[in-house]
């Protein structure tokens, strides 16, 4: 049953493999997925730097409404106020990434902190993350992003700031499972797939991931044992 | 010997109850200084324009207790939710929790309902990945069920409709307006499939439940069971599924009803998510409360479920000490 081909053999033994090569193909996912968004951005930018849009984002034109793509030079045809779509799309981009770089800068400043925090220091430290873990991960995010925009004004801002602090648990927990001796040991990533689930899947235990499993296995630790 | 198979459970329930108890008391502080921060109060909605007179105004704020100290507000809040009583809709002048009520049951027939059509999905998928190992077969339905998970539920939503109903007409569009008609069920399926599908749970459902039943599979037990030609999946069924079964929907709960949220303003269900977003745009605080409280235990509830499962198939998790399970 051998399935996870980042298993790294002997304990302290590193891979001959290029990390190309050893990587799932989730991770190559992952990692494309991010260079995609990426170059979007990029693009976006360049694009909408240079004015090189094939038309004005705002210009309105009555005579084309609703076009399908490919009418009038219109790629991807125009919305109900005959604006150009692909031009929006190219410029709506960057209002897309910004607050959501946002939410991420949150999410891995706090997440880093209180997780770095939770695993060095167990005990008391570690309780009171893991509390204000299972706070977060009680509210569905948008019923809080409701909750806000009903306090505050709606903000693009305001929703991305809730966004980063909901995003803080999966990153403490993450953080935290990993204690420093995993990585002398040549133990699995720790950001593999299997830390991270079980960790988020735990109500209460969540900070140590699969503890107490039937048979006693600590998996994201057993795992280089197995052939 | 029947002392020791139940005491578990109890110790569980009992801590596992007080625990939930304590995060809801935090959760309703969140709710609280969120609300208490936000800038004016809500009732100057509510009295502008209405009452002109200044003293007048001011009387029902008075009276509405708007001018005590935070903690007053906070404590007599929390008495008043303790006793059921969630305080009355700004907008409609109804108690919330009557309100609530009324339309928490659809909310919990389309997420139940969802959750039933991700497993339904996702379960099949992973076993056979787990027990057949990675064939072309499941292969594709792995990634087809990552693209699908990377639809956006609204996105899914509008365009079902769109297909199902005015391409194709296979759905009414308003059944589930009139309760008593006998058509309800056709028209409630689209959603449910909608939100099961696009609630992005169904590839992180297949990835758990794969993980952890093919490392089952692996363990020695099984190679036992195997070897003395007793069924293999009696023994891998608690640990291999159940277990994580429990532990991914109690984890995805959040994001169901998170979603539950957009799939009801798309298809115009008289949900709860409804409800919060029409309470966000008037600002009628304490609907808003009553929900946030009322998701917030009933992502608490399946917690607390899945940690009774899991001490149930597994008594002897109930005596861990929590907090050094990893530094052994």
């Amino acid at each position: 049953m051998k399935r996870y081909s980042q298993t790294t053999g002997e304990v302290g033994e590193s891979s001959d493999l290029s990390p190309w090569k050893t990587a799932d193909a989730l991770d190559l996912v992952y990692v494309g997925y991010g260079l995609l968004i990426v170059v979007l951005v990029l693009v976006s930018y360049v694009l909408g730097a240079f004015t090189w849009l094939p038309y004005d984002p705002e210009q309105i034109r009555v005579d084309l409404l609703n076009a399908p793509p490919g009418s009038a030079g219109h790629l991807l045809g125009t919305d109900f106020l005959g604006r150009d779509i692909l031009s929006r799309l190219i410029v709506g981009i960057q209002a897309y990434f910004l607050p959501g770089l946002l939410a991420i800068v949150i999410s891995l400043l706090l997440g880093t902190t209180l997780g770095a925090l939770a695993g060095y220091r167990s005990g008391e430290v570690e309780t009171l993350v893991t509390y204000f873990n299972n706070l977060v991960d009680s509210f569905p995010r948008l019923v809080l992003i409701l909750l806000v925009i009903a306090a505050f004004k709606p903000g693009i801002y305001y929703i991305m700031v809730v966004v980063g602090v909901t995003g803080v648990p999966a990153v403490a927990s993450l953080i935290a499972v990993s204690p420093p001796e995993e990585f002398h040991r040549g133990g699995p990533c720790p950001g593999s797939a299997v830390a991270r689930d079980s960790s988020q899947a735990h109500p209460v235990a969540s900070l140590h991931a699969a503890a107490g499993h039937p048979g006693d296995h600590r998996h994201g630790r057993g795992d280089f044992d197995r052939d | 010997m029947k002392l020791a198979a139940t005491k578990p459970i109890t110790l569980v329930l009992a801590r596992e109850l007080a625990l939930a108890a304590l995060l809801l008391v935090g959760v309703s502080f969140v709710v609280f200084v969120i609300l208490y921060l936000s800038p004016g109060d809500p009732f100057s909605v509510l009295l502008e324009g209405q009452i002109s007179n200044h003293a007048a105004r001011a009387g029902l704020r008075e009276a509405l207790g708007v001018p005590r100290t935070w903690y007053v507000q906070y404590l007599s809040w929390l008495g008043n939710l303790l006793q059921g009583n969630f305080g009355t809709s700004i907008r409609t002048g109804l108690p919330v929790f009557g309100e609530i009520a009324r339309v928490a049951l659809s909310t919990l027939y389309l997420t139940l309902g969802s959750m039933l059509v991700t497993l339904l999905i996702a379960v099949p998928i992973a076993l056979h990945s787990s027990v057949r190992g990675t064939t072309a077969l499941n292969w594709l339905l792995t990634m087809l069920a990552y693209v699908v998970s990377a639809l956006p539920v609204f996105w899914l939503g509008y365009v079902a409709v769109y297909v199902f109903i005015h391409q194709f007409g296979v759905f009414p569009l308003t059944a589930r307006i009139a309760a008593s008609s006998e058509r309800t069920w056709p028209f409630s399926l689209l959603p449910i499939f909608v939100l099961g599908i696009g609630n992005g749970t169904v590839s992180e459902v297949v990835r758990h439940l794969r993980e952890e039943m093919s490392r089952v599979m692996g363990e020695d037990y099984i190679r036992t069971a195997r070897a003395k030609g007793a069924s293999v999946w009696r023994h891998a069924f608690k640990e291999g599924l159940l277990i994580p079964m429990t532990e991914i929907i109690a984890s995805k709960i959040p994001f169901i009803l998170g979603g539950a949220v957009i799939v009801e303003q798309v298809f115009n269900w008289p949900g709860m998510g409804r409800m919060a977003w029409q309470a966000a745009q008037d600002r009628d605080f304490p609907v808003i409360m009553g929900i946030a409280m009322i998701a917030a235990t009933l992502v608490r509830l399946g917690s607390l479920l899945q940690r009774v499962v899991y001490v149930a198939v597994n008594p002897r998790a109930s005596n861990e000490r929590r907090g050094a399970a990893w530094a052994e």
